[in-house]
C-alpha cells in the first residue's frame, strides 16, 4: 500500500514537472505584449498563427498572446463576459453576420486605418470603423467534377430531380456556414420566396448537416457530389492535393458574402500596438492568412498565389446589414425550422 | 448502526476535497450560466423562463429528444441481452478482447464516430461496395440519413455499455436459483422468464436509464447522421440560441430546462442502480467452458457479427488515415499523414507536432484519471458509509449536463479567470476533464462499494486501527481492480475530450483530440483519420491492459 | 419407487477425477461425507443433472436417466444458499413446480398449505423470503422442494449456514420429513460426522472421488475399510505396527479413544487381552462433560485416550484390547 502511495504521488510530481516545463517557456513581459482573442484555427500550425506571430514579433518587437477558442460566438460573449476586465486587446475573427451582437457591446474602439485605402468599400460593413474587415469569404456550391451529375448552373437549379440525394446542406441552426446559405436564399429569393427554395431543395439534399466540417467530410468521402461551402475551397485541393477534381460554381443570381473582421477593444492598454498589429494583419499578413483560412484577402493589392486561380470570383455579391440580421434571425431560423421539419 | 462518534471526522473530511472542486469548478459556473435564464437588461424576470415552458416547439423537441433516446436505449439493451447472456455464463477465448473493444466506441470524439460510420455505412462507402459487388446492381442501400441510422450509431456508441454492465452482474449472479428452478420442472426459457430476468432486471434497467442519459445529449450524431431537421432535440435549440441568436437568457432557460428533465432521469438511474447493487452477488465467476455445439456456434455468431458491427466503423476510420486523395504524392494507400504529424515534414512554429499532442494528452489524462479516481474514491467512501444520497447525486450532475451547457459554463469559468499562461490552461483542462470523469469513475466504484463486506471494516476497527488506518489499508486494498478500472476509464474519457479543451486551453495546449479538431477544420481528413487512428490504438492498449490487469487478479484470487 | 443405481460414473476434473459406482436402496436415508474438495457437491449436481459426466450410467429404478435434463428426473434438491426466489413470496416459491404442472389454484392452494405445515411453517403463506431467519429459508426450501412430489431428494449441506442449536433441530426435522413421506430416497451431504451418524441409514466416505466405503454408522465407526475413514468419522490413534511385536501384515496400527483403559488404581484384567504401554505421558486432558479426552505421548507418538477421571500422575501406563485394534496396511484394512 504505502508502495503504492509512493509510486502515485511519484507520477503525479513527474507530470506536474511536464507540465511545468511547457510553462516554463513563457514570458510575461507585460510591457509591450499584446494579447489578441481569435478562434482555435488561427493558432494550429495549419492556421496563420505559427507565421504570421514570429514576423509580426520580430518586425516591431511587439509580443503577442495569442488566446483562441472555439468560436468567434464565444470570443465574444466572453469578452462580454469579462467587460472592463477583459486581457484582450484585439479580437479577430468576429463576421459581419455577428456584427450586431459587437455593436451592442460597445467593446470596440474605431480605428480608421491607412490601410483601408485599399480595401473596396463594399468590404467596410462597419461605417464607423470599429470592425475591421481582413478576410472574406464568398458562400458557392463545390461540385465533384468526378460525379455523374452535371454541375448545376443556378441557386433554381438545385430544385431538379435530377439532383435527387446529390446534395449536402448545412443547418443554419448550428452552423455560420448553414446560416450563410440562409441568408444567401433570402438576399435572392426575399423573405417571401426563400422558404421554397428550401423545401424544393431539402428533398434533393442526401442530408443536412450540423455543421461545415461534417458536411464537407461527407463529400470528400464520397457521399454526394454537391456541397454547401466557400469559392476558395478548391484553393486547399489544388495548393496540397494537386487536385481541380473539385470545383466552385459560380450563379448568376448572385452570392452571399461573408466578411470577418478584427476589431480593438476600447479597453485596451496598448492601443498603439494594437492598432499596429491591425495594419499588419491588414498588409503583410493578407496572403497567408487568406490561404490559411481558405478566404480571399480583402487588400485589393495582396498578390496570391497561381492556385487561387481555382476559387471563381462570381459577379454579383450580397450582404447584409448586421442589425437587420439580428433582428430577424430568431424569426428566420424558426420558420426554417417549421417549413423543413414538414417536409 | 457502528459507532458514529469514530467515523465522524473522517469520511465527511475525504468527501470534502471533491465537493469543494465540483462546486467551484462546476457547479459555480453552472448556476451562473442557469441563472442567466432570469435575467434580462432590465432585471429578474421570469420571461424567458415561462415563454420555454409554454412554447409547444419545446415540447415537441422534448419528446423528439426522449423518444430516440428511449428507443436507441431500448434497442442498445435488447442487443446486448444475448450477448450478456453468453459473456455471463460462458469462458471463451475472445472474452476479453471483445470487452475491451467495446468499450472503445464510448469515448471517441463524436466527428469521428460520424466519419466512421460514414465511410462504412455510407452509400460510398464500405458496407455498399460490398453489397453492389455481389449484386452487380448499380444502386447503393440507404442506411444512413434516416432515422434508422440515429439508432444505429447510438446502439454503437452504447451496447458496449450494455453488455458490460449487465454480463458483469449477470457473471457474479449465483447459479443455485436457476438449478432449483430446473429441478423444480421448469424449462430453460420459463427459468429464464421468471427467475433470471427478474434477477437481472434492475442492471438492465440501470443500464438503460444510463444509454438514456446519453442519448439525450446527442447533437452532432442526430443531424448528420439523421439527415435533416425533421429529426432535431432539445440540445440543438439550446445550441441555435446560443451561437446563432446569440440569446443567451433564452438558451440559458432552455438549458435549465433539459437540465431539469436529466436530473430527473438521473435521480431515476441511480435509485435503480442502488437496487441492483444490493443484490446478493457471488464472488466467483459463472462462466464455464461451452460444451455443446449450438452454444459455440451461437457464440461465434454474436462474436462475428459484434465485431463487424463495433470494427467496422473503426476499420474505416484506420483504412482512410492511409489512403491520400492527393494526386501530388500518389492516391492510395499513403503513409504520409503518419509522416506529417509524426513532425516529419512540414512542421512550423511555436505550436506542437504531433508529438507534443501526444504527450500532452497522455499527461493530462494521467493526471486527471489520478485526480479522478481518488476524488470519486473519497466520494464513494463518504456516500457508501454515510448513505448520502444528495452528495452522490450532486457528484453525478455532470452526467446530466449536456456539452453545450457545460461549454457555456466553461468559458464563464474562464471569463472569470485572469490569467492566461500556459499553466493556467493546462490546470483548467485538467479539472475540466476531471469534474467530466468522476461521475464515470464514480459508477464503476460505487457499486462495488456498496456490496462490500462491512464485516472486515468492524474487524479492522476491534483490532485496534483507526478508521482512517482500516480504510487505507483495508478497504481501498480490497477495491485495487475497480479503482483500476475508474482510473482506465477516465483516462479514457480525458484522451478522447474536446469541447471543454478547446474553451479553456486557449489555444496554449494542445491535445490530440484539438489536433482532430484542426486537422478537420483545414480540409485534411485523412490527417484527421489518422490522428483518430492514433486515439483509437492508444485507446484500447489501455482497455485491453485493464481487462488483462482485472482478469489475472480474479484467477489469482480464485 | 426411489432406487438409484450409479455405474462406473466418472468426471475429469484438474485436482482429481470423480470415479463413483453407488446404489441406493429405495426409500433410504445416505449420507455423504467428506473432506471439502472431496467432490461431495459435483457427484450431487451430477445426480440431479445439473453436471453431465464424462462417462457412465445414472439409473432411476433401471431406467437410464443420464441423459435426461434436469426438468424430467423426479429428482429435487435442497442448495446450500436455499436458492430461493426472491422476487416471490413463499406461497408462490413453493408453488412454483406445481404450477408448471398445471395444478389447479385451489389443489395447489391446499397442497401448499399442507406442506407448510410439514414443516411447521403454518401462516407463512405471505411471508417475503428475503425476510426469513436461516432456519426458516431452510425449511420453505425443504417444502418446495418435496413440492414436486420426487422420487429422490438431494440434499448438499443445507444445514452448513446455521447455528448449532438450529442445525441439531433441523436435522431431526429433515429425518423426520424423511420418514414421515415415506418412498422418498434422501441423499444428504455434509461435512459434519455428528450429523451424518445420527440421522443416517447408510453412510458413504467420499475422498479425492472416490467413495471409500458405503456401509452403516455403526460398521463404519468399528470396522472402516481404510485408514482414511477411520481417522475421518471419529476421533483415534494411529501407530505404526512395528513400534509393537505383533504377529499381523500390517503396518499401521489405529484405535478409538475408548478403547484405551487407564486404570485409576490398579489394572485387572488379562494381561495378553491388552496392548501395554508403558511411560506414557500426559500432554493435554480436555473435559468433555461426559468424560476426559486426554492427550498423551509415548515416544515421540501422540496418543488419544478416554478417561472417567483425570489422572494424577504424570506418566503412566495405558492398556489398549487387542480386539478393538485395527489394522491396516499401505492404508487399507486388514483383518
Amino acid at each position: 500500500m504505502k508502495r503504492n502511495l509512493f509510486t502515485t504521488v511519484l507520477l503525479l510530481l513527474l507530470c506536474t514537472t511536464v507540465l511545468f516545463s511547457q510553462a516554463a517557456g513563457e514570458s510575461t513581459d507585460d510591457e509591450k505584449t499584446l494579447t489578441l482573442y481569435c478562434y482555435d484555427t488561427f493558432s494550429s500550425e495549419w492556421g496563420s498563427g505559427p507565421t504570421l506571430i514570429p514576423l509580426f514579433e520580430q518586425e516591431t518587437g511587439i509580443k503577442v498572446d495569442v488566446v483562441s477558442t472555439g468560436d468567434a460566438v464565444e470570443m465574444l460573449s466572453r469578452a462580454i463576459m469579462e467587460g472592463e476586465d477583459c486581457p484582450a486587446d484585439l479580437i479577430m475573427g468576429i463576421s459581419d453576420d455577428q456584427a450586431s451582437k459587437a455593436y451592442e457591446s460597445a467593446l470596440f474602439e474605431p480605428y480608421d486605418s491607412p490601410v483601408l485605402e485599399h480595401v473596396d468599400d463594399s468590404l467596410e460593413f462597419d461605417g464607423e470603423h470599429r470592425l475591421i474587415p481582413f478576410d472574406y469569404g464568398v458562400f458557392a456550391f463545390v461540385w465533384d467534377s468526378e460525379s455523374d451529375v452535371p454541375a448545376p448552373r443556378s441557386l433554381d437549379d438545385l430544385m431538379d430531380p435530377v439532383y435527387k440525394d446529390k446534395i449536402i446542406l448545412i443547418d443554419p441552426r448550428t452552423s455560420s456556414v448553414g446560416l450563410g446559405l440562409l441568408m444567401w436564399t433570402i438576399d435572392v429569393y426575399g423573405e417571401d420566396g426563400y422558404l421554397d427554395w428550401w423545401r424544393a431543395v431539402g428533398q434533393n439534399a442526401l442530408t443536412i448537416a450540423d455543421g461545415w466540417s461534417s458536411g464537407y467530410g461527407l463529400f470528400t468521402e464520397g457521399e454526394a457530389p454537391i456541397v454547401i461551402s466557400y469559392t476558395t475551397s478548391p484553393v486547399y485541393h489544388v495548393l496540397w492535393e494537386d487536385s481541380t477534381r473539385y470545383q466552385a460554381l459560380v450563379f448568376p443570381e448572385g452570392h452571399h458574402q461573408t466578411i470577418e473582421s478584427i476589431g480593438m477593444l476600447a479597453t485596451s492598454r496598448h492601443k498603439e500596438e494594437a492598432k499596429a498589429f491591425i495594419d499588419f494583419i491588414l498588409t503583410e499578413g493578407q496572403a497567408e492568412t487568406a490561404i490559411a483560412n481558405s478566404m480571399y484577402p480583402v487588400n485589393g493589392e495582396t498578390v496570391l498565389p497561381d492556385a487561387y486561380e481555382w476559387a471563381p470570383v462570381p459577379d454579383k455579391v450580397f450582404s447584409m446589414d448586421p442589425e437587420y440580421v439580428a433582428a430577424n434571425i430568431d424569426r428566420w431560423t424558426e420558420e426554417w425550422t417549421q417549413a423543413m421539419t414538414s417536409l | 448502526m457502528r459507532g458514529r462518534k469514530r467515523e465522524s471526522a473522517f469520511y465527511p473530511a475525504m468527501a470534502a476535497i471533491p465537493m469543494v472542486l465540483l462546486v467551484i469548478v462546476f457547479l459555480l459556473p453552472l448556476s451562473f450560466n442557469l441563472a442567466r435564464a432570469f435575467f434580462d437588461e432590465d432585471g429578474f424576470t421570469l420571461s424567458n423562463v415561462k415563454e420555454v415552458i409554454s412554447t409547444p416547439y419545446t415540447y415537441r423537441l422534448l419528446s423528439f429528444t426522449l423518444m430516440q433516446a428511449a428507443l436507441s436505449s431500448l434497442v442498445s439493451v435488447l442487443v446486448a441481452l444475448p450477448g450478456a447472456y453468453l459473456y455471463a455464463n460462458y469462458r471463451f477465448r475472445l472474452k476479453r478482447l471483445m470487452l475491451s473493444l467495446s468499450s472503445l466506441c464510448f469515448v471517441l470524439p463524436s466527428i469521428l464516430v460520424v466519419l466512421g460510420f460514414v465511410i462504412f455505412y455510407g452509400n460510398s462507402g464500405f458496407v455498399n461496395d460490398i453489397w453492389r459487388t455481389i449484386t452487380g446492381r448499380e444502386e447503393a442501400i440507404r442506411i444512413l440519413y434516416s432515422f434508422k441510422a440515429i439508432i444505429l450509431a447510438h446502439a454503437f456508441l452504447n451496447i458496449p455499455v450494455a453488455l458490460t454492465l449487465i454480463t458483469e452482474d449477470w457473471a457474479h449472479t449465483p447459479r443455485s436459483q436457476e438449478n432449483a428452478s430446473y429441478l423444480l420442472g421448469s424449462s430453460k426459457v420459463h427459468t429464464f422468464l421468471t427467475i433470471t430476468l427478474p434477477r437481472i432486471m434492475p442492471t438492465v434497467l440501470s443500464a438503460a436509464l444510463l444509454i438514456f442519459l446519453f442519448c439525450f445529449t446527442s447533437f452532432s450524431i442526430i443531424l448528420v447522421l439523421g439527415g435533416g431537421p425533421q429529426y432535431t432535440t432539445l440540445e440543438v435549440e439550446i445550441y441555435r440560441t446560443n451561437n446563432i441568436v446569440m440569446d443567451s437568457a433564452k438558451a440559458s432557460a432552455l438549458s435549465l430546462f433539459s437540465f431539469l428533465v436529466n436530473l430527473v432521469i438521473l435521480v431515476l438511474y441511480m435509485a435503480v442502480s442502488r437496487n441492483a447493487a444490493s443484490r446478493e452477488k457471488s464472488r466467483d465467476d459463472r462462466a464455464v467452458r461451452p460444451t455443446s455445439w449450438k452454444t459455440k456456434a451461437a457464440i461465434a455468431l454474436y462474436n462475428t457479427l459484434m465485431l463487424i458491427f463495433m470494427l467496422g466503423p473503426l476499420v474505416s476510420i484506420l483504412a482512410r488515415s492511409v489512403i491520400s486523395t492527393s494526386s501530388r504524392y500518389k492516391e492510395g494507400f499513403s503513409l504520409r499523414s503518419y509522416a506529417e504529424l509524426f513532425g516529419l515534414h512540414r512542421s512550423v512554429g511555436v505550436m506542437s507536432d504531433a508529438f507534443q499532442a501526444l504527450v500532452n494528452s497522455l499527461v493530462i489524462a494521467l493526471v486527471v484519471a489520478l485526480l479522478s479516481t481518488v476524488m470519486a474514491l473519497f466520494l464513494c467512501l463518504y456516500t457508501t458509509r454515510r448513505r448520502s444520497k444528495a452528495v452522490e447525486v450532486v457528484g453525478m450532475f455532470p452526467l446530466a449536463i449536456s456539452s453545450v451547457t457545460l461549454g457555456l459554463g466553461y468559458y464563464i469559468i474562464r471569463a472569470h479567470i485572469h490569467s492566461s499562461g500556459v499553466l493556467a490552461g493546462y490546470i483548467l483542462v485538467i479539472l475540466a476533464h476531471l469534474v467530466i470523469a468522476m461521475p464515470f469513475a464514480m459508477r464503476t466504484i460505487s457499486p462495488v462499494m456498496r456490496s462490500g463486506n462491512p464485516r472486515i471494516l468492524d474487524a479492522a476497527y476491534t483490532l485496534g486501527a483507526s478508521v482512517s488506518r482500516t480504510c487505507f489499508g483495508v478497504e481501498i486494498p480490497m477495491l485495487k481492480t475497480t479503482l483500476a478500472r475508474a482510473f482506465i476509464f477516465s483516462f479514457a474519457l480525458s484522451v478522447g475530450e474536446v469541447n471543454a479543451t478547446l474553451t479553456l486551453a486557449e489555444g496554449k495546449v494542445v491535445t490530440l483530440p484539438i489536433l482532430l479538431y484542426r486537422l478537420i477544420n483545414s480540409y485534411n481528413y485523412q490527417g484527421a483519420c489518422a490522428i483518430g487512428s492514433v486515439l483509437m490504438v492508444m485507446t484500447f492498449i489501455i482497455f485491453a491492459l485493464a481487462q488483462a490487469m482485472g482478469t489475472r487478479r480474479s484467477n489469482g484470487n480464485s | 419407487m426411489g432406487t438409484l443405481e450409479l455405474k462406473g460414473v466418472k468426471k475429469r476434473y484438474p485436482e482429481f477425477t470423480l470415479e463413483i459406482d453407488l446404489s441406493v436402496n429405495e426409500g433410504e436415508f445416505l449420507t455423504i461425507i467428506g473432506p471439502s474438495g472431496s467432490g461431495k457437491s459435483t457427484l450431487l449436481n451430477i445426480i440431479a443433472g445439473l453436471y453431465a459426466p464424462d462417462e457412465g450410467a445414472i439409473l432411476l429404478d433401471g431406467r437410464d436417466i443420464t441423459s435426461l435434463p434436469p426438468q424430467k428426473r423426479g429428482i429435487s434438491m435442497v442448495f446450500q444458499d436455499y436458492a430461493l426466489f426472491p422476487s416471490m413470496n413463499v406461497e408462490k416459491n413453493i408453488s412454483y413446480a406445481m404450477k408448471i404442472r398445471k395444478v389447479k389454484r385451489s389443489e395447489r392452494r391446499r397442497q401448499t398449505d399442507a406442506l407448510l405445515s410439514f414443516v411447521n411453517l403454518s401462516g407463512y403463506n405471505r411471508r417475503k423470503v428475503t425476510t426469513l431467519s436461516g432456519g426458516e429459508a431452510q425449511r420453505v426450501a425443504l417444502a418446495r422442494a418435496l413440492s414436486s412430489d420426487p422420487s429422490i431428494l438431494l440434499l448438499d449441506e443445507p444445514l452448513s449456514a446455521l447455528d448449532a442449536s438450529l442445525r441439531r433441530h433441523l436435522r431431526d426435522e429433515v429425518r423426520r420429513i424423511h420418514d414421515e413421506n415415506p418412498g422418498v430416497t434422501t441423499i444428504y451431504v455434509t461435512h459434519d460426522r455428528e450429523e451424518a451418524f445420527s440421522i443416517s441409514d447408510r453412510i458413504a466416505i467420499m475422498n479425492a472421488g472416490h467413495i471409500e466405503m458405503v456401509a452403516g454408522g455403526e460398521e463404519i465407526y468399528n470396522h472402516p475399510n481404510s485408514l482414511f475413514t477411520a481417522s475421518f468419522t471419529g476421533e483415534g490413534t494411529s501407530l505404526p505396527a512395528e513400534m509393537f511385536d505383533m504377529d499381523v501384515d500390517a503396518d499401521t496400527i489405529f484405535f478409538r479413544p475408548e478403547s484405551v483403559t487407564i486404570p485409576q488404581t490398579k489394572f485387572y484384567g488379562d494381561a495378553d487381552a491388552y496392548l501395554i504401554l508403558e511411560g506414557v505421558k500426559i500432554v493435554s486432558a480436555e473435559f468433555l462433560g461426559s468424560c476426559y479426552l486426554l492427550g498423551l505421548m509415548y515416544e515421540g507418538h501422540r496418543i488419544l485416550a478416554e478417561s472417567s477421571f483425570r489422572p494424577a500422575e504424570d506418566t503412566m501406563t495405558i492398556y489398549i484390547r487387542k480386539t478393538r485394534l485395527l489394522l491396516f496396511k499401505d492404508g487399507r484394512a486388514v483383518s
